[in-house]
């Protein structure tokens, strides 16, 4: 409930579904009145597309193609701070390996 | 080595990007090898493929070791590599064709006579997922724009000798790639 109440102030509805998530999302587009969606055609399985749609008859679902994916290439400046510092944190890994390495280690482990 | 270097990351980040590929000699020949059980020895390259999660993004860098002095052959096949990353590099700015990226370091290694040594592609994006939209490949025919963080890492693996791969991240600006690690 708290994160439902979080996340409605930064303008985003939670909803959380308790066993047919295929029924529960159909639910939810009906409830918008929606006559066409949007649906990930590289990550949703046929059989996954199969159960949604037996609850849309009436609505249109339609393939989009790495539609989110092309929205993520472009980083902003908040994505850009938390990649950088993972940079950082690899680059120490190998000032650390560096430091370290000698003849007869093995690839996987010290021992 | 590849348990520690997993071990280093997880004390600083949540996680590791994907399991650290740590290959010796002949393993790394290999573009994707799967870390094993050889030994480091002081006449063979030591490539190292590392990366890291922090707040779920990913980062992802590849570097060679070598223990002695590195032999003529060595070096030549490792300043190819380094070229052909510089070369790609100064291209990078928004509205570049990716696949001329692409094309600037693969050309170099072409013309170099080891064209059938660098068979992936020359990069990626990375992101929430260690590999992301775009593509860095010769088929790519969209542009660069500013914000996108790719990979560069060509590469020359002549089988049952050794690989050379070099990666490093980059951000695109508008009239240049900002390289992110500091090694390159």
């Amino acid at each position: 409930m708290e994160a439902k109440k979080r996340t409605k102030k930064l303008g985003i509805d939670l909803a959380i579904y308790e066993y047919d998530i295929f029924r529960f999302i159909a639910n939810r587009i009906k409830g918008l009145l929606l006559k066409k969606v949007g649906f990930e055609s590289t990550h949703l399985s046929y059989q996954e597309f199969s159960e949604l749609k037996k609850h849309l008859k009436n609505v249109e679902l339609i393939p989009t193609f790495l539609l989110i994916e092309k929205l993520r290439m472009i980083k902003d400046s908040q994505e850009l701070s938390l990649i950088k510092k993972g940079v950082s944190i690899t680059e120490e890994a190998f000032s650390f390996l560096e430091s370290t390495i000698y003849e007869g280690l093995t690839e996987n482990s010290w021992l | 080595m590849a348990l520690e270097a997993e071990k280093f990351i997880k004390l600083k980040a949540e996680d590791i990007a994907f399991p650290p590929i740590i290959a010796v000699g002949k393993n790394s020949s290999y573009p994707h090898y799967k870390t094993g059980e050889a030994k480091i020895r002081r006449k063979e390259v030591v490539l190292i493929d590392l990366g890291s999660k922090y707040y779920g993004y990913c980062s992802d860098l590849t570097r060679v070791f070598f223990l002695s002095k590195m032999p003529h052959y060595l070096k030549k096949i490792i300043d190819i590599v380094r070229k052909a990353k510089e070369l790609s590099l100064k291209k990078i700015k928004e509205g570049v064709k990716i696949k001329e990226i692409d094309r600037t370091a693969r050309n170099y290694i072409e013309k170099k006579g080891l064209g059938k040594f660098f068979r992936h592609s020359l990069g990626h994006g990375v992101g929430l997922e260690v590999h992301e939209c775009p593509g860095i490949n010769p088929k790519n025919e969209e542009v660069l724009k500013e914000g996108m963080v790719i990979t560069i890492e060509p590469a020359i693996y002549l089988p049952d000798k050794f690989g050379i791969r070099e990666e490093t991240m980059v951000l695109v600006k508008n009239n240049r790639g900002e390289i992110l690690d500091e090694y390159s």
